[in-house]
């Protein structure tokens, strides 16, 4: 009993570690050119964005979990460095490809065409391998990794959330013109950027 | 082709012009937002700008070319698994070879470097269904590139100066201006006034063209 | 530009806080020296040049009535020590003038509170210097700032210890602290009588004030000491009361709504609370308020349908676009201002702005040029149309929707087209502020 409270709260400390300080796109600015191409763009939707994102940060974290070790006690051990990338991308892609073939063949075609849209860039983007590249430098176990993935995307929804309200107020004629569009909304960003700071009171190790 | 021709040429094919000139009038960077998390994180001084800028030029070009050249009768799925993956082949290549030429200092930009494989900057110009000709493929790959390394190079500089005082580790300034430069805010924030600033040299260059344009057809008139 | 109710409230308003701010600056004179009027004067011109330096880059007029950014640089002054260096005060005022105010289109529409912006800034970049707190009624050099330091009573809970100060002291402002922010007694006096006055509002500062009390007394951090000791010290170190009646009633960053306020006023409680707590920094409640202050629209929304809703249908009929959508590949949607919807208007707009700036291109041209661009843009719709339409019809397989998903990702770009903001002040001003009648 003890063993399952203590798994809950550590997943739980370490969702809100990645929400908070480690906020994917505060702090550590990961997917943010992904999330800013998804905020303008008509055709994806926010909620499929981040759910999508949700879905493959955390099967793909679990993924690499597993089959890394594998590699570090192979004889690519003194490699892994330069063959995780290689691995986290073929998780990726391959969870991509399997999620979509399954969908696709499932689900109606109207809703299918609804969501492709926001599945693909939430399936292979930075905020995705960054957090698992993280997760495995730090040494987490299966719990943590769960736990941070889970709050890397989290983190990444409710930065979007803050981003596209900001967007609303910053479509106005009063804001120079040569400000309009990209540069006013990274400002908008780096003050966001600047309050998670508050928390940490320090940049992130590379 | 005289001048006036290739004034009404430019201005006649705007996009076109723009997007070719990847360097200035459409910077992947500045213009199109590309690559932010390594650039805003990572390229906090020029020795860091510089290794973000020699992995880009090992990375963009030759996957273009590799893409563009295995891809080309695959099925839509099919290149979607292979372009990453792809790029990933190739950024472990060039990484183990910065490792081997640079040593260590290679690996100082931690998880900045490997997101690369999976930025827009490499990605987004494959997830498309349009076929690229070989030529095309390089072309292209060198202008995203120059585009890239200017910016990088560009904001590295800037940035070390303001939050260290210095240039390329030299001591330039006595106090550093506004430390905060070296902090990913920092970065967003200064990648930003940047993005400003190439706006309005786009639009400084498309005026002078527009008046001297007007200027030809006032003298023909 | 003709000036809107709003705009004149908001004046009376700014002017109301400037004078409020005086009876702090004369207690900080007393206590600190004359060396405050130096930072303030300074805080105050830089923000001026900065005003009037932007007005003639930008080719506007002079507005010798906003008196916003003197607000925000003496707000910010008051968070100080006395012993700042004067150019931190040059730096940081300048910078968040330029970028929290008029980068983001100047006064009633930046989305920050600036003199936490100010904070925030000065914190990250010079810690020492900022959060060096003087004694009171000791020696401070007046150009350089020397003087004697120790730590702040915040500074000790946050260490874990008991700061030893009288209550009367600590009400009086009477021990180590920022410049202004510690004169409890003052302060409060000041909320109330620009509550009586009717230029602040009780929502967000009482919300607020009621939910770090809370916090304080449910969560305490002080141990060894009774829980209304532990919220005495709490409250009365920081600068929370301060945060309540001079920064969480600026008209352009804090929701309209009563309601809206209330939770505002709630969600900054919290988060100062956190961030004091959990964070790195003394000066949470700053740090929270900018986050808070992104939420501020939608607390409008969620309390306010129905004047939110006409007031977009106004903006939607100022931007004189339809919401039509932006390819064929997405059904218009009726629904009256989504995020989806807000979208296909940003995208729109690209449509159109990319026709005017070919339309400019035209008129100089003359003839035979714009003859040249009309045939080909008409071409061009043409087989876009047709494309589109065939490729809408075509797209039945798994395969076509992925590809065609594909295919789109190019066609994204970042939004320039604007809004007027005229029309939202108005449309805002006809329901909340009815003081500016």
């Amino acid at each position: 009993m003890n063993q399952v409270l203590n798994s809950i709260l550590t997943f739980f400390a370490y969702s809100v570690l990645a929400i908070g300080a480690q906020n994917v796109i505060f702090t550590r600015g990961l997917g943010l050119s992904s999330g800013l191409r998804m905020i303008n763009d008509p055709r994806k939707d926010t909620l499929y964005f981040c759910g999508a994102l949700t879905f493959f940060q955390i099967i793909n974290s679990m993924l690499v979990y597993f089959i890394s070790p594998v590699i570090n006690r192979s004889f690519l051990s003194e490699y892994s460095r330069f063959i995780t990338p290689v691995l986290i991308v073929v998780c990726c892609a391959l969870s991509y490809m399997i999620v979509v073939f399954g969908l696709g063949m499932t689900i109606k075609k109207s809703t299918f065409r609804k969501i492709i849209h926001s599945l693909t860039g939430a399936s292979i983007n930075s905020a995705i391998v960054g957090t698992i590249i993280l997760t495995l430098s730090s040494g987490f176990d299966l719990i943590e990794t769960i736990g941070f993935a889970f709050g890397s995307s989290i983190g990444y929804f409710l930065a979007m959330l803050l981003i596209s309200e900001g967007e609303r107020k910053l479509r106005h004629d009063l804001i120079p013109e040569n400000f309009r569009g990209l540069p006013v909304t990274l400002i908008y960003i780096s003050v966001l950027a600047l309050a998670v700071y508050g928390l940490t009171g320090h940049s992130m190790a590379l | 082709m005289d001048r006036r021709e290739k004034i009404h040429n430019e201005l006649l094919n705007w996009d076109n012009t723009v997007r070719k000139r990847k360097i200035t009038l459409s910077n992947p960077v500045f213009i199109k937002g590309l690559a932010l998390a390594p650039l805003a994180l990572a390229a906090t001084t020029v020795k860091n700008s510089f290794i973000l800028s020699v992995m880009v030029i090992l990375l963009l070009t030759p996957t273009r070319i590799i893409t563009s050249l295995i891809t080309r009768h695959m099925s839509v799925p099919l290149k979607t698994f292979f372009y990453p993956l792809v790029s990933a082949l190739v950024f472990g290549v060039a990484y183990y070879g910065m490792y081997k030429v640079m040593g260590t200092w290679a690996l100082s930009l931690g998880l900045y470097l490997p997101v690369l494989v999976v930025d827009p900057l490499i990605v987004k110009n494959f997830e498309k269904t349009r076929k690229e000709s070989f030529l095309y493929s390089i072309i292209n790959g060198l202008r995203n590139t120059g585009g890239f390394v200017v910016a990088c190079m560009l904001l590295g500089a800037i940035r070390e100066l303001l939050a260290f005082g210095t240039f390329a580790g030299k001591k330039i300034m006595a106090v550093s201006l506004l430390p905060m430069a070296q902090h990913s805010f920092g970065g967003f924030l200064i990648i930003g006034l940047m993005s400003a600033a190439w706006n309005v040299g786009v639009k400084a260059y498309k005026d002078k063209l527009e008046k001297e344009a007007a200027a030809y057809e006032s003298g023909v008139k | 530009m003709t000036h809107t109710k709003h705009i004149k409230t908001s004046q009376q308003h700014y002017d109301y806080m400037l004078l409020a701010l005086i009876p702090l600056i004369i207690c900080a004179c007393v206590i600190y020296s004359a060396r405050v009027l130096l930072i303030c004067a300074t805080a105050f011109m830089t923000a001026r040049i900065v005003d009037v330096a932007t007005a003639v880059a930008r080719k506007q007029e002079i507005d010798a009535g906003d008196k916003s950014s003197a607000v925000a640089a003496l707000t910010f002054c008051m968070m100080l020590p006395v012993s700042v260096p004067l150019y931190i005060v040059v730096v940081t005022v300048a910078v968040t003038i330029l970028v929290g105010k008029h980068i983001f289109g100047g006064k009633d529409v930046y989305p920050f509170n600036l003199a936490a912006l100010a904070m925030c800034m000065a914190a990250v970049n010079w810690p020492e210097e900022v959060f060096k707190a003087v004694t009171p009624m000791t020696g401070v050099n007046f150009w350089t700032g020397a003087a004697q330091s120790s730590l702040t009573g915040s500074s000790q809970i946050k260490l874990g210890g008991l700061p030893y100060i009288s209550t009367f002291d600590l009400l009086l402002g009477n021990h180590a602290a920022a410049m202004g922010s510690a004169f409890v007694l003052v302060i409060v006096s000041i909320g109330v009588f620009l509550l009586a006055t009717k230029h602040i509002t009780w929502h967000a500062p009482v919300s607020f004030l009621a939910t770090c009390i809370v916090f304080s007394v449910v969560f305490p951090r002080i141990y060894g000491v009774s829980a209304i000791d532990s919220l005495k010290y709490e409250i009365l170190c920081s600068a929370i009361v301060f945060y309540a009646v001079f920064m969480l009633n600026e008209p352009a960053t804090t929701p309209k709504n009563p309601r809206a306020k209330i939770v505002f006023g709630i969600l900054t409680g919290l988060l100062t609370m956190l961030f004091r707590y959990f964070g790195s920094y003394e000066i949470g409640g700053c740090f929270a308020l900018l986050l808070v202050n992104a939420t501020e629209g939608y607390w409008d929304r969620l309390f306010d349908k129905d004047t939110i809703h006409s007031a977009e249908e106004k903006l939607s009929s100022a931007l004189k676009i339809g919401t039509k959508q932006p390819t064929e590949h997405k059904k218009p949607e009726p629904e009256a201002k989504t995020e989806k919807t807000v979208k296909a208007e940003k995208t729109s707009e690209k449509h159109t702005e990319t026709a005017n700036s070919k339309k400019v291109y035209k008129k100089e041209e003359k003839q035979p040029v714009s003859k040249t661009v009309k045939t080909a843009e008409k071409k061009k719709s043409a087989k876009d149309k047709r494309t589109a339409k065939e490729d809408a019809l075509s797209a039945t397989t798994t395969l076509d929707i992925i590809s065609r998903a594909e295919d789109d990702i190019d066609q994204v770009m970042f939004s320039t087209q604007t809004i007027d903001m005229e029309e939202a002040l108005r449309a805002f001003e006809e329901k909340y502020n009815k003081g500016g009648k």
